[in-house]
């Protein structure tokens, strides 16, 4: 994400921090007293394949994840960062620690194309906190973006 | 190559690196991991793939020639990411 906060609402005891990035991702946290809502829209996630293993990672957040299928590695990266996000509601009451792209080197290695990329959009991540003062509200537009060839790392 | 590294090889040396983690769900290895003010919740594969090893490496400065002895990365102690 940007390090530009581009919009930061205060209304009565609501709270509302929207951070955005030039590819179209942005999160939103929204806070009243101890309920959180936290939205992440157009986050792409390159994905690729190696010994048998998928790996997610983000790209507007330096999240990622891995699984032994393509399902998994894409349940293991929504639930894991819906995860990781609580814990930063519970740990420094904001998400701004997480709001950091993946370094360049990063993306230069996962993205380095030499044969097509498959686009696909995973619609809604659904998630309820099982703690009833945190509400975490869908994410959508999540783009993974899948490597059709193995990585060497 | 086998790339990979088995699970309990990964802990120990995040571990030994003073990364504190909390196991959340061991019986579908989702842990918490937490250092120098990166806090995450993953979800280990066992074994651990490289690319996994890589993000551990770099975003929690472990170091990676600790892992060079399984001979699963072909790089060297100064090659180490971080």
């Amino acid at each position: 994400m940007a390090t530009t906060v581009l919009k930061t609402k205060k209304t009565g005891k609501t709270v509302q921090k929207t951070r955005s990035h030039p590819s179209g991702a942005m999160a939103i946290h929204d806070f009243q007293g101890t309920d959180h809502i936290v939205g992440i829209g157009n986050l792409r996630v390159i994905m690729c394949k190696d010994n048998g293993l998928w790996f997610a990672q983000g790209l507007e957040i330096d999240y990622a994840a891995n699984g032994k299928s393509l399902a998994e590695v894409k349940r293991n990266f929504e639930h894991g960062l819906a995860a990781t996000i609580r814990l930063h509601l519970q740990s420094f009451d904001s998400i701004d620690k997480l709001l950091v792209p993946a370094p360049a080197d990063t993306w230069k290695e996962l993205t380095e194309i030499k044969t097509s990329f498959r686009f696909s959009q995973v619609s809604v991540h659904e998630f309820e906190d099982d703690a009833e003062e945190l509400l975490h509200l869908p994410y959508t537009g999540i783009s993974y973006l899948e490597r059709e060839t193995e990585v060497v790392a | 190559m086998d790339d990979t590294v088995p699970l309990s090889d990964v802990i120990l040396v995040l571990k030994h690196q003073r990364v504190s983690i909390s196991a959340v769900d061991v019986s579908i290895h989702r842990y918490t991991l937490a250092k120098g003010g990166i806090i995450e919740e993953r979800t280990f594969t066992d074994p651990v793939g490289k690319h996994e090893l890589r993000y551990l490496s770099r975003k929690f400065d472990i170091a990676i020639f600790l892992f060079w002895h399984t001979e699963m990365l072909d790089i060297k102690p100064e090659d180490q990411i971080n």
